[in-house]
């Protein structure tokens, strides 16, 4: 008699190469990968929908074959797929498919990233602009953002919320920006000067510098409009920490 | 209130789950759906907690296995059962993992005395570390095993007595393999260690015609052989929380419910019974 864990590692073998069509050995290799497919296009839903549902579940076998998951908490399954994909041929036809995976990937981290209070209007209303550019913002933990030489996240958003007629995308780099100040989660296009502004948050500097940054770089902005509204859409977290 | 026959808690269900007047209803989910830091997912399990006693049922411990269960997903669980507070946590006689890698599925494995040393040495881990009882779950069998020193049942209740755990009897499972495995599970049932069920699962099979196998797809309604292993098992041994497990093709919540109140009749049927007695 074997000992356990060379049973456990002989079965594993044989699943990943079952002998022969009728094997029982099928059962289990069928619902291993089942799972891993279905996880992945729980949290690919754009991706799926762009490659259609045959070529889709055949990459994911490959995916999941090549980079199998390591913890059974599938929420979060696929964090990898995006740069795995990129690798893939059909990454060459379809040139917003790995910026509309990335998207995916950080719509699904900002659903289920920690609660916390998001900064809002009220909170900044009562600050002088003066300290208030002295401040150091931290971004709430659900707030995700990137900047992508295609509008994929306006290919995602299109996708997420079908309208009648054909989709019109505005075809630029553009960045994107998904928050959830609340339960629900929000996606919108960002420009240029709002990601910098937002790049300088996260690597700490005091609001007054990545402002400064941000208008060197594009003086048309708005600067106070534009931290206005990533506050309102939740991308900074309370309380204020002062510098 | 009494936990009876609950439910697999379903997101597009919750505001009809939130709001069924049902005496003795309760919810389960599986554990590591949950295993996140936020968001509207654990929301819902804390409004649903709220109103109904709950059931963590984990399909990812991996208890079958040479090394102790993974430490990270053992601090995950303590983490859910710390704040939900279910009633019930269970687990499956299985593995999902090895060597790092792991596997959306309950593999099989002889039960040999190796094994059991081992899954207790789990089992008392796990219990330790989340301070309290857990049930572990008969699983569904598709193929010979060879090497087996124990039969199952009697496996289940030397881990019973060992651990202190509990059983969470599958009726779907031990119908799934019979058909399977060739044994009847009427009989199978007679030397099941009753004494230490805490909750029983009801769920639909599907049948593989190629393969000629039941799978345990909890796609489909409860079939009648096992609604009668149901009726049989409470009769003889007196009444068990029982689920309805559904995981595919998910009716409306008012289908669902009509088996679960199925179920609870049957629970309540053996109430009576023992009252006369």
């Amino acid at each position: 008699m074997h000992d356990l864990h060379s049973f456990q590692g002989q079965f594993v073998s044989l699943i990943d190469r079952p002998e022969g069509p009728l094997s029982p050995l099928l059962v289990y290799r069928n619902t291993s990968l089942n799972g891993l497919t279905e996880a992945l296009a729980d949290n690919y839903p754009v991706v799926c929908e762009l490659l259609g549902e045959q070529l889709f579940g055949a990459l994911a076998l490959a995916f999941a074959e090549t980079m199998p998951p390591v913890s059974p908490v599938l929420a979060l399954y696929g964090e990898g797929f995006p740069d795995w994909l990129a690798m893939q041929p059909v990454a060459g036809e379809i040139s917003y498919l790995v910026d509309v995976a990335h998207c995916e990937r950080a719509h699904v981290e900002a659903l289920f990233a920690a609660d916390a209070q998001a900064l809002s209007t009220a909170d900044i209303a009562q600050v002088p602009p003066e300290r208030l550019l002295a401040m150091q913002f931290a971004l709430h933990p659900a707030a995700r953002f990137g900047w992508q030489a295609t509008p994929a996240i306006d290919i995602w958003l299109a996708h997420r919320n079908p309208v009648e007629g054909e989709i019109v995308i505005d075809w630029r780099a553009a960045g994107y920006l998904f928050t959830r100040p609340e339960l629900e989660s929000r996606a919108q296009p960002i420009d240029r000067p709002a990601h910098r502004l937002l790049y300088g948050i996260r690597l700490g500097e005091v609001l007054g510098h990545a402002a400064a940054a941000t208008i060197r770089l594009y003086p048309a902005t708005d600067i106070g409009a534009l931290f206005a509204s990533l506050v309102a859409a939740g991308a900074f977290m309370t309380p204020i920490k002062r510098n | 209130m009494t936990p009876t026959a609950g439910l697999s808690l379903k997101a597009q269900h919750l505001h009809e789950a939130l709001a069924s007047p049902a005496a003795g209803l309760w919810f389960e989910v599986h554990a590591e759906n949950y295993m996140v830091e936020g968001g509207a997912r654990l929301a819902m399990l804390e409004a649903a907690r709220e109103a109904r006693p709950l059931s963590l049922h984990g399909v990812g411990m991996s208890l079958v296995g040479t090394e102790l269960p993974d430490p990270v997903h053992l601090a995950a669980l303590k983490r859910l059962v710390d704040r939900f507070e279910p009633f019930l946590v269970s687990e499956h006689l299985a593995w999902s993992r090895l060597d790092r890698r792991y596997f959306p599925d309950l593999l099989p494995f002889p039960r040999t005395n190796e094994a059991l040393v081992r899954i207790c040495r789990n089992i008392d881990h796990v219990q330790t570390v989340l301070g309290r009882q857990i049930l572990i779950e008969n699983p569904s069998h598709y193929m010979a095993i060879a090497g087996h020193e124990w039969r199952e049942q009697d496996f289940l209740g030397e881990i019973a007595r060992h651990t202190g755990c509990g059983l969470l009897l599958d009726l779907n499972n031990v119908a799934v393999s019979g058909h399977n495995m060739g044994f009847d599970p009427a009989l199978w049932l007679r030397s099941f260690p009753a004494e230490h069920v805490c909750e029983i699962h009801l769920a639909g099979a599907s049948e593989d015609a190629a393969l000629d196998l039941l799978i345990d797809s909890h796609d489909r309604p409860v079939s009648e052989d096992v609604w009668q292993l149901h009726r049989r098992f409470v009769e003889r041994h007196g009444p068990r929380p029982t689920l309805i497990e559904r995981d595919g093709t998910i009716p409306t919540f008012r289908m669902l419910m009509r088996q679960r109140n199925r179920a609870a009749d049957n629970l309540r049927i053996n109430l009576k019974e023992l009252a006369y007695a």
